[in-house]
């Protein structure tokens, strides 16, 4: 009985390394991802603001689009998704119309369930 | 005759936890090397790429020229990156930002090339970056994102790089990656 405990604990924590192990691959992977969904966010951004006049926002609400990150012989597509509203000078949500619009982008990759990352910008009149 | 049985059996569970603990011991080892390892690449890596966007921001600020150099090798990396902006005094100032060879590492059946980032002040060596870079790659955009090498239509900067940090034995090397990338707007680009 004894040698039978024993053989359990070292199997158990043998156990617990490879989890703990497997989780911090996970991480390191899913913090890879972020900073490449980082860049992509941030470009798709730059344009929005570089080709959009300050009325014509709206018409990026609701969008998505995917854009793909690629370095290193490595291209990782990431799913975006674009909206706008008017916000307060608190920059909370508005229902009535404000001098200032907040543009938010998500991005989301097929192999991670929550969001990567989410990035917004103010555009004021 | 029950005796010897008893003493090997009791052996070879004691033999078997043995192998167990110490197989344990060793994943957590590695794991933590490993950890670290990354965590270094990851740093070097951001902190590289902080200087680089603070920079990029600054090209053509204070000065009537811009970019004046983007040399790419036949791999896409960008061996080399001028421009003109402005230093802490007000006067001109040439940055480039160039690459140079480093080592060659077989990893998994590949070669792969690592590179150092320079920095350059006016010709002077001024800082630089990290010696393990696989990729550095600066792509000069126009205003609807589209690449273009004309810098009178550039009005983006992409730049993604990745950093890599070898571990292991030269027979069973595994290359870490660190990845990165940005877009800037530099304001004196229009």
């Amino acid at each position: 009985m004894m040698s039978f405990a024993a053989m359990m604990i070292a199997a158990l924590a043998a156990f617990n390394q490879m989890t703990s192990q497997l989780q911090t691959y996970d991480e390191m992977i899913r913090g890879e991802y972020e900073l490449m969904a980082n860049a992509v966010v941030l470009e798709r951004m730059e344009v929005i603001d570089l080709t959009t006049d300050y009325e014509d926002l709206e018409d990026w609400n609701g969008t998505t689009t995917t854009a793909a990150f690629e370095a290193g012989g490595v291209s990782v597509s990431f799913d975006l998704a674009i909206t706008v509203e008017y916000v307060d000078e608190e920059g909370l949500p508005s229902e009535a119309e404000t001098d200032q619009k907040e543009l938010v982008i998500t991005a989301t990759q097929e192999k991670f369930l929550m969001t990567l990352v989410n990035h917004r910008r103010l555009f004021s009149e | 005759m029950q005796f010897i049985l008893d003493n090997l059996s009791a052996l070879l569970v004691s033999t078997a936890v043995l192998l167990m603990v110490l197989s344990t011991q060793f994943t957590a080892q590695r794991s933590a090397a490993e950890q670290t390892i990354a965590y270094v690449a990851k740093k070097q890596t951001l902190e590289t790429a902080d200087t680089i966007e603070r920079e990029f921001l600054l090209i053509g600020d204070g000065t009537d020229e811009t970019i004046v150099d983007l040399t790419t090798n036949v791999a896409g990396n960008t061996t080399s990156f001028s421009f003109w902006r402005e230093d802490e005094l007000g006067a001109d100032m040439l940055v480039a930002y160039t690459l140079t060879e480093q080592d060659s590492l077989m990893v998994g059946g590949e070669m792969r090339q690592l590179y150092r980032l320079n920095r350059f002040e006016n010709g002077l060596a001024s800082g630089g970056g990290s010696s393990t870079l696989t990729d550095f790659r600066i792509t000069l955009l126009d205003m609807t994102g589209a690449p273009t090498v004309s810098v009178p239509d550039a009005r983006l900067i992409r730049v993604a790089a990745v950093n890599a940090y070898p571990y292991g034995s030269d027979s069973d090397m595994y290359l870490f990656r660190s990845f990165w990338g940005i877009t800037v707007r530099p304001m004196n680009l229009e």
